[in-house]
């Protein structure tokens, strides 16, 4: 949820980090959303296109990679991959699981000129 | 030209929220986020908690609503210090509202803070406010499925409190399936099952509060 403002968030970076470089046109955005962050990529892109309009950042693209969950078992140390939230261990039957990603809302690259 | 770097987009909500945490502990104010759906029973459980302790730890509330003071008067009747936050259309409080709200409370006079999130099951679990635990309510008649529906609340609160059990020979709720599901997302979860209704369970959680509190000191 919260697209938009999170589409505002990105602004903020991306300005932050044009002016730090002397830059002024970003092209491309890359990000890491984890799958716990509750981000819809299309919403999120929609937004970030409207109120890019008219801006030094129209245009540029919103690359997203999605990180699964991961969690690992702290009873038999087996890391492992699930698309939702549960915390009983597939191999162990344990319940001391650690989110170890998926948690994650992250600008990481930008292409800018 | 490539730019690499690794920002947190909430970065700046988790950096207003660690400078309320620090703030908090520094003045020995323990904090509480209260979350649920609207009408779970949140700020009837802070007049009934208010009334049962005041005596005996000194109380305040921020009330977190989208719209109009009525639970911070509610509050107020009850003879401890509050502040509303009218969010505008927030669906949920955030660090720097709660930063605001601070500076109208006196701290150092205040053992315990409350702060009533915004009704809604979705959106307060990812906004730090700087709170040392989310204490979230559930009540009877919303259902036993709901931690499987809404987990990201489950998982980040500390407490479950279970309210309106007095509803129970009324609703088609499996109140063993609703712990079993609650602990299956949060195995860490400390749940307490009452009825604000009935004062039933209360004692249970009054303790819980004063132990908290006495921790601290």
């Amino acid at each position: 949820m919260h697209e938009l403002s999170i589409a505002q968030n990105i602004i903020d970076i991306v300005n932050e980090q044009l002016l730090v470089n002397n830059l002024s046109r970003v092209t491309k955005i890359g990000m890491r959303v984890g799958k716990l962050a509750a981000i819809e990529p299309a919403s999120l892109k929609f937004c970030f296109e409207i109120i890019t309009r008219d801006t030094n950042a129209e245009g540029a693209v919103l690359e997203i990679d999605s990180v699964p969950i991961r969690y690992r078992c702290n009873d038999c140390q087996l890391d492992f991959i699930l698309d939702e939230l549960d915390f009983i261990c597939p191999n162990c039957t344990g319940s001391r699981l650690e989110i170890i990603s998926g948690r994650e809302l992250q600008v990481v690259e930008l292409e800018a000129y | 030209m490539k730019i690499g770097i690794v920002k947190d987009i909430l970065e700046a909500n988790d950096m207003i929220a660690e400078g309320n945490r620090r703030l908090f502990k520094e003045k020995g104010t323990v904090v509480m986020n209260l979350m649920s759906s609207p009408g779970a029973g949140k700020t009837t459980l802070l007049e009934k908690s208010i009334s049962a302790l005041k005596d005996r730890v000194r109380i305040g509330v921020i009330e977190g609503d989208i719209q109009t003071e009525l639970d911070a008067e509610r509050i107020h009747k009850k003879g401890v210090e509050v502040v509303q936050i009218n969010t505008g259309g927030a669906c949920h409080l955030d660090a720097t509202m709660v930063n605001q709200a601070v500076e109208k409370l006196d701290l150092t006079n205040i053992d315990i803070l409350f702060i009533e999130n915004v009704g809604n099951l979705v959106c307060p679990a990812e906004f730090r406010l700087g709170e040392d635990m989310k204490v979230m309510i559930l009540s009877i008649a919303e259902g036993e499925d709901k931690p499987l529906k809404y987990p990201l609340m489950f998982h980040e609160s500390q407490v479950l409190i279970i309210n309106k059990i007095d509803l129970l020979p009324y609703c088609d709720c499996d109140i063993m399936r609703l712990r079993q599901n609650s602990l299956k997302i949060n195995p860490n979860l400390r749940v307490f099952e009452i009825s604000c209704k009935t004062e039933s369970g209360l004692d249970g959680w009054y303790a819980w509060l004063l132990k908290e509190v006495e921790g601290r000191h």
